[in-house]
């Protein structure tokens, strides 16, 4: 007995002692957290992101200040930076070294790309590039996506920058492996022996020289990330200002300097919040690649100016390799024209577009998707299949009782049909509908006495209620076929693609 | 075998769909009214004559029919079927007709552009022209033609004065016309037909002696036995000559002292505006716009002629479903008619609106959306069919993989070789898999293809190998696979 009892009180403790280890846990975890978030404040772009445009804005609201500099050289030459800094950012940052959508042996033009793209203040390369490419492959993923819309408008638009993403080592592992140099031996595993090959392998010695270069320079501007910011951002526009423009130097740096940064970066941070955010109806967005994932394109073209021309983003996702953001030839891309430039000036090379057929099909396939899910929820009437069969003597029987009386009930393509509840509202009229009552009206229905549309069709389907049984199951097997084997055979296969993918 | 089912006898259907299964009482028109407008040749004929007709077509071939006709008309020919030579074309038109729409409206015109009303006169045609033009499509053309909804006494008598109004004939021809329209639409027997060309489908069709060989005939028995409707029809010239010109020249001249006026502006000019409204929807509703519902026929959807035809311009839509109250569906599009009818049934004086139940007008919808897929789908290249690809040995495979640059995903060979070089993912990984099994790595393994990466790799196609199930679905093969790999993780 006493020893039930101490059992008894020894689990009590337990219970006791196990709450307060809880709580202590608890309150443990809460300022593990509380360390963690001051910890997971990425300070670099906290100092870009937010800090140098609240100081821009401080000054200008001190000093009231206009928002335009009011320098005609200085707001011309804002202008003139802003472009230049951005396309620098889309097309190399995003395009060229994210990418690849075309190749360049241009050092000048890569220098180009490094230098005043650090001016976004969105990160180095090697930072801004893996994770983008992590966004690519795995759109929407909450964990591995970086700015995945699934965490907040804000968070996809302001946050993931300020912060450090959470699952650090799996992006440790991106930022490795986008920059890492790789060395002859570990490509060549196989030996080739056809003249092709022979080619293949020089032309692939050349490649990996190429891109070595290119993932060395990554890694130097990662290095040097923080101080080409300043250089770029801060310093140039400055020492422009007040040397060409002859303005005074703290305009230059709030200006053509830290304002054209802001506006900038809100546009590229736009793309990932508000081109992926359905809600927003004012964007006019749509979906005619794939709807499988989160981003849209932006219809309304104040969108495309705002973005500068990334508001394709269901385009973008779906040819990320295109060096375009959209098919359609009149759509705004400065982006695109640059490249254009640049290609008739044989600067680059290989610059990838999407075959013409390739765009058509895939947005046939998502029409097919979003038309099979409209037709799916109207109803077709009772698939043939799944209709009892009647014998003909059998049917004229149950006609002829006194319950099917007032009914109607007309066979047509050996199917029967009950027609009661359509009768009033038959265009033809009831007399008609009553003279073929209990007979077979196909060729009346099919031309004899009116040719019906394709709506009186699909009316008439969904009044069936049996198949007359006239012995002939072949026949009955191939009407399957004809109207439900296509759609659950062949066609459903071939478009179910969108779906699938 | 006496099970068979007794087949719906179609020469009885036709005798009711035509209305001359039992004898209807005759209407005669006072007068000169009886012919007006009327093309009576057209529409006499039996419902035998119509079975015979389609028999006819049924069993003869194209040029034996032809021989057929070629015998009946050989002596006597019909003046419709003569040549237009200066010795005959007066025999060609319908002079009354003409004189009702083409000389009338031209005195009228003249005379207009020598007179200045006053303004209060335009208000009243203007008035009359919206008045009388209801009357045709929410009266004439929606109420007795299609019965899309039942009126009640006040409502037909103003359809039916006004109507008569707008010069278009009585209510019985103008209605048994316009259901022949919908039974036979493009085709001979179609009084409007509009493939046989725009002008003929606007006004020549009424201005010329219709073919008798193309007569055909329409139930309006329904029309008969009302009251107004008959009414109207006896004394249709009367009601012509009142309401069109002597009402509002009276008005006018009562009012303001403008009989002139009146009579010319809202009197001749306004019905000459809506009878070319009411021809435009024969005409220019089967010519421009969009088809959203049915492209087998020549009905079209455009805003256009719904402004000029008080709405009935949605005419793909009306030709799918004739018994429907509403010509246009959605809000933004422009349809008078339907919202007068849609009040009177509000103040009590329409009751039982028709209309289709939205399953069955989405159903035309995205069927007919399919079909313009279908379209474009055949323009494009799908890659081929597997059945039709040769079949393989595992040996000739290997043989030629190297070579050839062939790889095999799904059970099927493609030859890669031309797109080596393109692969986005470079030419490395590519090259790793000549002559291997790389569905695994295909699907999603090494990495997961696109949609456009399915489609470019099914134009690969060159054959199948033996003893091995061809995936064609390649799509439905890499969900599978990437949903297992799911629940592995």
């Amino acid at each position: 007995m006493a020893e039930v009892r101490y059992r008894v009180k020894k689990k009590k403790d337990d219970r006791f002692n196990n709450a307060n280890q809880l709580k202590n846990s608890k309150i443990k975890e809460m300022g593990k957290r509380k360390r963690d978030f001051l910890k997971r404040i990425n300070y670099k772009h906290f100092f870009t992101v937010l800090i140098c445009p609240l100081f821009a804005i401080i000054y200008l609201i001190k000093y009231s200040e206009s928002i335009l500099p009011k320098n005609t050289q200085t707001f011309w030459f804002s202008v003139f930076y802003f472009n230049f800094t951005i396309l620098a950012f889309t097309s190399g940052y995003h395009k060229f070294f994210t990418h690849n959508a075309f190749v360049t042996k241009n050092n000048l033009l890569i220098d180009y790309f490094t230098i005043f793209g650090s001016s976004m203040g969105l990160g180095s390369i090697k930072w801004w590039g893996s994770l983008h490419r992590a966004h690519h492959q795995f759109t929407d993923d909450v964990e591995k996506d970086p700015y995945s819309i699934k965490r907040g408008f804000l968070y996809s638009h302001f946050g993931w920058i300020i912060m450090r993403p959470k699952v650090l080592s799996f992006y440790n592992e991106l930022f490795d492996e986008f920059c890492k140099i790789t060395i002859e031996n570990e490509v060549e595993t196989e030996i080739f022996d056809n003249e092709i090959d022979k080619e293949f392998i020089q032309e692939k010695q050349e490649r990996l020289e190429y891109s070595n270069n290119i993932k060395l320079l990554m890694q130097w501007q990662d290095k040097w990330y923080f101080v080409l910011f300043v250089l770029t951002t801060l310093v140039i526009p400055a020492l422009v200002t007040k040397f060409y423009c002859e303005d005074s130097l703290i305009n230059g740096i709030i200006y053509p300097g830290i304002l054209r940064m802001f506006l900038c970066q809100q546009s590229l941070l736009s793309t990932e919040s508000i081109c992926h955010f359905k809600e927003i109806q004012i964007t006019i967005p749509s979906q005619p690649f794939n709807d499988s994932n989160s981003s849209i394109n932006c219809n309304n073209p104040l969108m495309a100016i705002i973005t500068y021309g990334q508001s394709k983003q269901n385009f973008h996702h779906e040819f990320p390799h295109d060096y375009r953001n959209d098919s359609s030839k009149v759509s705004f891309d400065p982006t695109k024209w640059f490249l254009n430039v640049l290609e008739k000036l044989r600067v680059i090379t290989d610059v990838s577009i999407t075959p013409k057929d390739l765009v058509t099909q895939l947005r046939i396939q998502q029409r097919q998707k979003v038309l099979n899910k409209l037709k799916s929820q109207l109803n077709w009437g009772t698939p043939i299949s799944k209709l009892p069969l009647i014998k003909p003597d059998e049917f004229k029987r149950l006609i002829s009782t006194s319950a099917h009386k007032d009914r109607i009930y007309i066979v047509i393509s050996n199917i029967i049909h009950d027609i009661t509840p359509f009768m009033d509202q038959h265009p033809g009229g009831v007399p008609l509908l009553k003279a073929s009552h209990g007979k077979d009206a196909t060729k009346a229905f099919f031309g004899g006495v009116y040719s019906h549309s394709t709506a009186a069709s699909n009316l008439l389907a969904t009044m069936r209620i049996g198949y007359l049984d006239l012995g002939n199951e072949e026949e009955v097997w191939d009407k399957i076929v004809v109207e439900e084997g296509e759609d659950t055979t062949q066609n459903q296969r071939q478009y179910e693609s969108a779906e699938a993918a | 075998m006496s099970e068979k089912l007794d087949i719906a006898d179609l020469t009885a259907l036709n005798a009711i769909a035509a209305g001359s299964n039992r004898k209807n009482p005759r209407i005669v028109a006072a007068g000169i009214g009886g012919k007006l407008m009327g093309t009576k040749s057209l529409v006499e004929v039996t419902a035998e004559q119509l079975t015979e007709d389609l028999n006819n077509k049924k069993n003869l071939t194209l040029a034996e029919r032809d021989e057929l006709e070629k015998l009946k008309y050989e002596k006597v020919k019909h003046i419709s079927e003569q040549p237009w030579t200066l010795s005959n074309w007066y025999k060609h038109i319908n002079w009354l007709n003409a004189i009702l729409v083409v000389f009338l409206p031209a005195y009228g015109i003249y005379q207009a552009s020598k007179y200045v009303p006053d303004y209060k006169t335009l208000i009243l045609g203007f008035t009359m022209y919206v008045m009388s033009g209801l009357s045709i499509t929410a009266g004439y053309h929606r109420g007795w033609a299609h019965k899309a909804y039942e009126m009640t006494l006040p409502v037909k008598l103003f359809f039916a004065l006004f109507g008569a109004g707008s010069i278009q004939g009585s209510i019985k021809w103008w209605s048994h016309g316009h259901r022949i329209h919908h039974r036979y639409t493009d085709t001979k027997k179609d009084p409007y037909d509009a493939k046989q060309g725009f002008w003929y489908s606007h006004m020549g069709w009424m201005l010329t002696i219709p073919n008798p060989k193309h007569r055909a005939r329409a139930d309006i028995s329904d029309l008969i036995s009302d009251p107004v409707v008959k009414f109207q029809h006896k004394h249709y010239l009367s009601l012509v000559i009142f309401m069109a010109f002597i009402l509002p020249s009276l008005i006018a001249g009562l009012g303001w002292g403008d009989y002139w006026g009146g009579f010319i502006y809202a009197g001749i000019l306004r019905s000459f505006v809506i009878q070319q409204a009411t021809f435009c929807v024969n005409s220019l509703a089967h010519w421009i716009g969009t088809q959203p519902f049915d492209d087998r026929r020549t009905p079209r959807d455009h805003p256009l002629t719904a402004l000029v035809t008080f709405g009935e311009g949605y005419h793909n839509f009306h030709h799918e479903f004739p018994s429907d109250y509403r010509n246009a569906l959605k809000w933004y599009q422009y349809d008078p008619t339907k919202v007068t009818i849609w009040v009177l049934s509000k103040l009590g004086l329409a009751y039982n609106l028709r209309t289709f139940s939205q399953n069955a007008i989405d159903q035309g919808v995205f069927q007919q959306q399919q079909k313009k897929l279908n379209q474009q789908k055949l323009k494009l290249q799908w890659g081929s069919d597997v059945n039709s690809l040769p079949v393989w040995d595992r040996a000739e495979f290997n043989e030629k993989a190297k070579k050839d640059g062939l790889i095999l995903i799904g059970g099927i060979i493609h030859n890669v070789k031309s797109f080596i070089k393109e692969h986005p993912g470079g030419q490395a990984l590519i090259r790793a898999s000549l002559g291997k099994d790389a569905t695994e790595a295909f699907n999603g393994a090494v990495y997961a293809h696109s949609n456009a990466g399915h489609n470019l790799l099914a134009n690969m196609r060159v054959a199948v190998l033996r003893d091995s199930e061809p995936v064609e679905n390649t799509f439905a093969a890499q969900q599978e696979y990437l949903d297992k790999l799911k629940l592995w993780n």
